[in-house]
């Protein structure tokens, strides 16, 4: 700027005035200062911070807890007759029955009772963090849980010789809407009966799906609650050809997942029947690994399962785990290229089991155990770990304490205690999925999950606008 | 026939030789004499006992008024001969009156030509002009005026040379016949100097005799009381107390008792009227004097009653030839017309030529004659529009005129979105009626979230007024605000080039650089994406500025007079604008500090003189107290960081180092490159010489904005519900500005060089070439953009959340809030109440500073984790009647109010949305309106402010006779 030759609108003009040209003004300098000033001043603005966002939820101990038991699958006979809850660290104390009507139940480390139906207690305070229950009997078993805003149950049927029916259990007193959705082999199921379903508060609703929705498929069914809150269970029905009927609760699985865990084959063959549904826009292709105590792997003239959009497979499992190389199978792992549920139904000498994908155990799980015969069943571990798992009778007493190492790609089966009320596993280092197996008489499986012990409290602010 | 002259004379030794003199020169002698002196205390009544004799002259008291003056002149007269009755004519003279040599020949002769006359008179000339015409015949208005149907200062060239039938002549140098002048009873006393000669003409109508001007007849008058030479007892130092009480008394004495109830009403208000315009002009002794002649004839309608009762007894024309004699109905309209013609007109030039006034002072001080034609030079440059053709043909041949008005109707149809309802970015709804602005304005607590202390913005009386103006439509204000903005600050730009570049150099702008300028500053809230974020403060202000710093150039005026003027201004200006962005007023601030420094290094004197700093310092000291009800409160409520903060809502501009280098607030602004161009061209703005200073010192401008804008951006403001930065489109708009102004002053000089010198070698034609190009892409590249634009986020509907009954429900009263929580456990909730008709223009700003309210955020926090019914219960009671957790609600908190005694399910419109009702007695206590003692007194302050400081900001208007 200050050389003479990149002037050239006053080139001419200084000739004319006669101004020597080497020469710099105060104005000259300030000409060359000012704009660099002006520059370097604004290069010091320092652009909009993005506006803090709000923190992480805290976690907060439970205050108040709701658990929600089915009601038994036969109003007469013992198929899940005793309701059993147990608070994971021993604590007694009251707890408020709503349903069937309200009333105090006493716990002193653990509480049975019996009740004809649907079963809800909610407990405050101490009590709310680790409050457990199931609900058993004669073969069959279920844990109690808190309601969910949704879940899926994968291998349901609505014919004769096998039918289930979804149970709707409304634990408050204002209504509560569940929306069902139906996925069969050819797509969704459309099911008037079963969208916007109320449930007035305290009450429960059956629905048989043989009767809702006739079908001879294997189908899943999503349960998601729009209003208020529900304790679903499904309970299933099957009768072997000639054979005679069997009825157990069918679990739960939370949300789809592209890897799943189904543990808990138990110890005899039978019919198997693996169904997977793929909720999502895309194909789903699934690969499908045996676990065994030894090894997890895939078998060789196993093909992998196709799950169309929207729709559900099934697959008979009979004749591969009939297989010598699978005999001792503890579960089976499906990695699928898109979120899929997945159940696998296992009819062995009359009796109907269902394993189904519980949720990777990251810290600890809580079961108030079915009395009898027991066997937990680990598996998926995604590294070298350590499980401790804790049974202790009615009385809070110790019976078993034992350390166990997780290895990925091994299946574990271990022997409970028979008499044994509360199981108290507690993982280190390494993530499993576990489940646990009773009977007999027959044979129930209940997929572990996280005990709940904190509430998460959500930070609050102000709105901006 | 015999006329008598009859003198009456009061201190008039300065003017009596003259008068005496013409008299004495009279072609038709004047058969006899009398004078009446009323106390002179020079030699008056030496003057004329020495012209007319001894006996001619009655001297009576001071405090003798000219009726009985002239009473007293008749009775020294021989009786009327019933006889010769007719014949006999009295000529009344004043000592400040010269007669023509042939006034009493005309008069006379007229008496020969029209023998219905009773009253005759001159023509009346200024003296000691004697060329400018003072009356031509009298009448009075509806409102009180004298109307001579003269315009002010008009030169007699026989205009008005006719003899014509009048409602009254002056009585100075009335020939009336004796015998009328008996008959009616004089002049009446109550009218002691003033009117009095309207009221007798008035009263010698309705009598039925005919007052005819004879033009040929032209008497020189000094009018010595009237333009207050002349002080006697009677007017006091109050010459307009007594012109206007005579009007007063005079028109409702003589009104038809038909239109007197009329006229009372009429004249009363009429002259409240006055008195606020006499105030409004900063005229206080004449507001005085009006009202003190109001108040006098008002208050004694005994008075008024006895002179109607005489009128009447001695009324017997027909009511319709006296009225064919008053003023016609319009012409107090017409006057009132012209004043405000007047006063826009002062208003709008006074500040045009700061730099004429310096160089006219300056011519002054070397050759004093040459100041008018200096200015009245510059009145003719003023505008190429204001010359003497037709309107159309100067509008279509104006270049200049054509490109602008273009350029505003092209702004006008680019910011077309704003003919609808528009919102969106920085800008809320606006609320349902004007009336909720006033509300917000006088609350001291407003009934928002769960009630608020912190002031509503300080342009919230501004909205209000200017929507009750529209007649009470909100949105009638942004619309026109987002419309006109553009138009209205190249206006701005436009007068403020041509003011600085008279300072610069002498010569006016070239045009199509002047066009340029204003045009490319017009747009700066467009291109720089203030107007399509919905940022309306930064749109006002850059509206504003270039009229703020044209009003801040008049504390360069010569006069200490003109400075004080634009102290006001600039106050009222900067309050203006600081009411949209507080900024404003903090940057003035640091600019007035740095103009004294470098005044206080380079010309120390100048800071002595106390009327060159104290303006500047008084005009940002009134800015507080213009902006006091917001500005108190926000920081006795802690709130300051509001200062720093725009008009709005949150969250602020995205202003960052490429944006003030290319005059972009954030991505809503026309392509960066456009700017780019600006700010290469201010830069090469330092390269001619002749401009090179001026321009030097808009960099320096340029670096304060700078400096501050890089101080500003490292502060952090911690609000109640966020953490921001200081708002910098202010920076941005000064920056552009700047370099338009840097632009335009090297361009003109570059310009002029070349035209001045054609000789220049090709090359640099082709670069000056290339310059224009550059330099009209800016412009073309900007407008084009944004007529494309078109401001599409402002015109998308912001979607509902509270279902439609809700709203209607939240209406009904303060307690009927609704409570809307946006987010999901993960993320965190972001509350809100929305309460009457949601969050509105002018309420954003208070809630983004309104501290949080710990109770109810406890509550809410509660309510998203354990919710109870307890905690449903203190919702009741803290004005909450609905729960909306929008689409996607979180399923589980939505669970969990599912489960929640005294939350009642409610419908939404979608599925996904979720709402309840709070079952539970419902309170407004802590919510309420609210508004204080100490409130209402800053109301009142910032009113007399306002009021004061516009009436000081005004032009000086003189008005009246003397004109």
């Amino acid at each position: 700027m200050t050389d003479p030759s990149m002037e050239p609108s006053t080139g001419s003009g200084r000739r004319v005035t006669g101004v020597p040209l080497a020469r710099l003004g105060a104005t000259e300098v300030l000409a060359v200062l000012l704009p660099l000033l002006t520059v370097a001043a604004l290069a010091l603005v320092r652009p909009l911070d993005a506006p803090p966002g709000l923190l992480a939820p805290k976690e907060v101990p439970l205050e108040r807890s709701t658990i929600v038991c089915p009601g038994p699958l036969s109003s007469s006979g013992a198929l899940g007759r005793i309701v059993s809850l147990a608070s994971a660290d021993g604590v007694s104390g009251e707890l408020a029955v709503r349903v069937p009507a309200d009333d105090v139940l006493t716990m002193t480390g653990i509480a049975r009772t019996s009740p004809k139906t649907a079963y809800v207690v909610q407990a405050e305070g101490d009590l709310a963090a680790g409050l457990v229950g199931s609900r058993y009997g004669a073969g069959a078993a279920v844990r109690c849980g808190s309601p969910q805003p949704e879940q899926w149950f994968t291998g349901v049927g609505a014919a004769p010789e096998h039918s289930s029916t979804l149970e709707l259990v409304n634990p408050d007193g204002g209504p509560a809407v569940a929306d069902v959705s139906i996925l069969g082999p050819d797509g969704p199921l459309d099911v008037a009966a079963l969208r916007g379903v109320t449930v007035p508060g305290g009450q429960t609703l059956r629905f048989d799906l043989s009767e809702v929705v006739p079908s001879r498929e294997e189908l899943a069914m999503q349960v998601v609650v729009s209003r208020g809150r529900l304790g679903v269970q499904v309970f299933d029905q099957a009768q072997e050809v000639g054979g005679a009927r069997s009825r157990d609760w069918l679990p739960a699985q939370s949300q789809p997942d592209a890897s799943a865990y189904l543990l808990g084959l138990g110890g005899k063959s039978g019919d198997r029947t693996l169904v997977v549904a793929n909720p999502g826009d895309s194909e789903a292709r699934v690969t499908v690994e045996v676990i065994t105590k030894e090894s997890q792997f895939a078998p060789a003239d196993f093909d992998e399962i196709r799950v169309p959009p929207r729709s559900t497979t099934t697959v008979d499992l009979t004749r591969l785990l009939g297989q010598p190389t699978t005999r001792g199978a503890t579960g089976l792992h499906l990695e699928a290229t898109a979120p899929v549920t997945a159940g696998l139904r296992t009819v062995a000498a009359g009796d109907l089991t269902h394993a189904v994908s519980g949720a990777h155990l990251t810290t600890r799980a809580t079961l108030a155990l079915p009395s009898g015969p027991a066997r937990l069943v680990l598996g998926g571990a995604d590294g070298v770990g350590v499980a401790t798992y804790v049974v202790l009778d009615d009385e809070g007493k110790e019976l078993a304490r034992e350390r166990v190492e997780l290895n990925p790609g091994v299946g574990l089966r271990i022997k409970l205690p028979a008499s044994g009320a509360v199981l108290d596993l507690t993982m280190e280092r390494s993530r499993v999925f576990a489940a646990v197996e009773v009977g007999p008489p027959g044979l129930a499986v209940l997929p572990l999950t996280e005990l709940v012990t904190e509430a998460r409290v959500p930070d609050v602010r102000p709105a901006l606008r | 026939m015999t006329v008598t002259a009859l003198l009456v004379s009061h201190d008039g030794a300065r003017w009596l030789p003259s008068v005496l003199a013409g008299v004495a020169a009279q072609l038709r002698s004047v058969d006899a004499f009398v004078a009446v002196d009323t106390g002179s205390s020079d030699d008056s009544v030496e003057l004329v006992r020495r012209a007319w004799g001894q006996e001619c002259v009655l001297v009576m008291e001071g405090a003798t008024s000219y009726p009985q003056a002239v009473r007293a002149g008749l009775a020294r007269l021989p009786p009327l001969a019933p006889a010769a009755s007719d014949d006999e004519w009295i000529w009344l003279l004043h000592d400040d009156a010269n007669p023509h040599p042939e006034a009493l020949l005309a008069l006379t002769l007229a008496i020969e030509e029209f023998p219905d006359a009773d009253i005759l008179g001159p023509k009346l000339r200024e003296w000691p002009s004697l060329r400018r015409l003072l009356e031509v015949g009298l009448t009075i208005s509806a409102t009180g005026r004298r109307e001579t149907g003269l315009e002010g200062g008009e030169y007699d060239q026989g205009q008005h040379d006719e003899a014509r039938e009048v409602l009254a002549v002056n009585t100075a140098g009335m020939l009336v016949r004796r015998r009328v002048l008996e008959e009616l009873g004089g002049f009446d006393d109550e009218l002691p100097i003033f009117g009095n000669d309207l009221d007798f003409g008035w009263r010698a109508a309705q009598a039925g005799h005919t007052t005819m001007v004879i033009p040929q007849a032209v008497l020189f008058h000094a009018e010595a009381a009237h333009r207050g030479i002349r002080r006697t007892e009677l007017t006091g130092r109050h010459t307009a107390y007594q012109e206007r009480r005579a009007a007063l008394f005079t028109l409702l004495a003589n009104a038809s008792s038909g239109r007197l109830a009329w006229q009372v009403i009429r004249l009363f208000f009429g002259s409240l009227l006055r008195v606020l315009g006499f105030l409004a002009v900063r005229s206080p002794s004449e507001a005085i004097d009006e009202l003190a002649a109001m108040v006098s004839v008002y208050s004694r309608p005994g008075h008024l009653r006895a002179a109607r009762a005489v009128r009447a007894e001695r009324r017997t024309a027909p009511a319709l030839d006296v009225r064919k004699l008053l003023a016609p109905w319009w012409v107090p309209y017409r006057h009132g017309l012209d004043f405000v013609t007047d006063l826009t007109a002062a208003a709008t030039n006074q500040a045009s030529d700061v730099a004429e006034r310096r160089r006219a002072a300056k011519l002054a001080a070397v050759e004093p004659v040459s100041r008018k034609g200096s200015e009245r030079s510059s009145g003719e440059e003023e505008d190429d529009l204001l010359q003497d053709s037709g309107l159309v043909a100067r509008f279509v041949t104006s270049p200049v005129a054509m490109s602008l008005t273009i350029f505003g109707l092209l702004a006008i149809v680019a910011a077309r979105a704003a003919f609808g309802s528009i919102t969106g970015g920085a800008l809320s709804p606006v609320p349902g009626e004007v009336a909720d602005w006033w509300r917000l304005h006088a609350e001291t607590r407003h009934p928002l979230a769960t009630g608020t202390a912190v002031p509503a913005p300080a342009y919230i009386p501004v909205f209000a007024l200017l929507g009750t103006l529209f007649g009470g439509s909100a949105g009638a204000v942004i619309s026109t605000l987002m419309l006109l903005a553009v138009p209205f600050g190249a206006w701005g730009a436009w007068r403020l080039l041509k003011v600085i570049a008279h300072l610069v150099d002498s010569r006016d702008l070239p045009r199509s650089v002047h066009v340029w300028g204003a045009v490319t500053y017009g747009l700066v809230p467009a291109t720089s994406g203030a107007w399509g974020e919905g940022r309306f403060g930064t749109v006002a202000v850059a509206a504003l500025l270039p009229w703020v710093a044209r009003a801040a150039l008049g504390f360069g005026d010569p006069e200490p007079d003109g400075r004080w003027r634009a102290a006001w201004r600039t106050a009222l200006l900067v309050a203006l604008g600081a009411a949209f962005v507080p900024g404003l007023w903090l940057f003035a601030l640091l600019v007035a500090a740095l103009v004294f420094g470098a005044a206080a290094l380079v010309a120390p004197p100048l800071l002595k003189d106390r009327s060159v700093w104290v303006p500047p310092v008084a005009s940002l000291a009134a800015v507080p107290v213009l902006l006091a009800p917001w500005l108190l409160p926000l920081v006795t409520t802690g709130s300051a960081p509001g200062l720093l903060l725009e008009a709005g809502r949150l969250p602020g501009d995205r202003v960052d180092f490429a944006g003030l280098l290319t005059g972009r607030l954030g991505d809503a602004g026309a392509p960066w490159w456009l700017g780019a161009l600006l700010a290469v061209l201010a830069l090469l703005a330092l390269v001619p010489r002749a401009t090179r200073v001026a321009v030097t010192i808009c960099w320096l401008v340029a670096l304060a904005a700078a400096v501050v804008a890089a101080c500003l951006a490292w502060v952090t403001l911690t609000l109640p519900a966020t953490t921001t930065r200081p708002s910098l489109g202010l920076f941005v708009v000064i920056l552009q500005g700047v370099a338009v102004l840097a632009s335009v002053l090297a361009a003109a000089a570059f310009a002029r060089r070349l035209h001045d010198n054609p000789s220049h070698p090709l090359w640099q034609r082709a670069v000056a070439g290339l310059l224009v190009l550059v330099a009209a892409v800016v412009p073309l590249g900007g407008l084009a953009w944004w007529l494309a634009d078109g401001g599409d986020d402002l015109t998308r509907r912001e979607q509902a959340v509270v279902p439609a009954y809700m709203e209607q429900s939240s209406e009904l009263g303060d307690e009927h809030g609704v409570l809307v929580l946006r987010g999901s456990i993960d993320d965190g909730f972001d509350y809100g109440v929305r309460r009457g008709d949601g969050n509105t223009l002018g309420e954003d700003e208070i809630l983004s500073l309104s501290d949080v309210d710990k109770d109810f955020d406890a509550t809410v926090r509660a309510l998203v984790s354990s919710p109870t019914s307890s905690v449903v219960k203190s919702l009741g009671e803290m004005g909450v009647e609905y729960v909306v957790l929008p689409s996607p609600a979180d399923a589980t908190i939505a669970a969990s109010l599912d489960a929640t005694s005294g939350l009642d399910q409610a419908s939404a419109e979608d599925r996904s949305t979720r709402a309840w009702r709070v079952d539970r007695p419902l309170v407004a206590d802590d919510v309420e309106s609210r508004t204080s003692f100490f409130r209402n007194l800053l109301l009142i302050l910032q009113g007399v402010a306002v009021v004061t400081a516009l009436v000081l900001a005004a032009p000086t208007v003189r008005k009246g006779r003397d004109d």
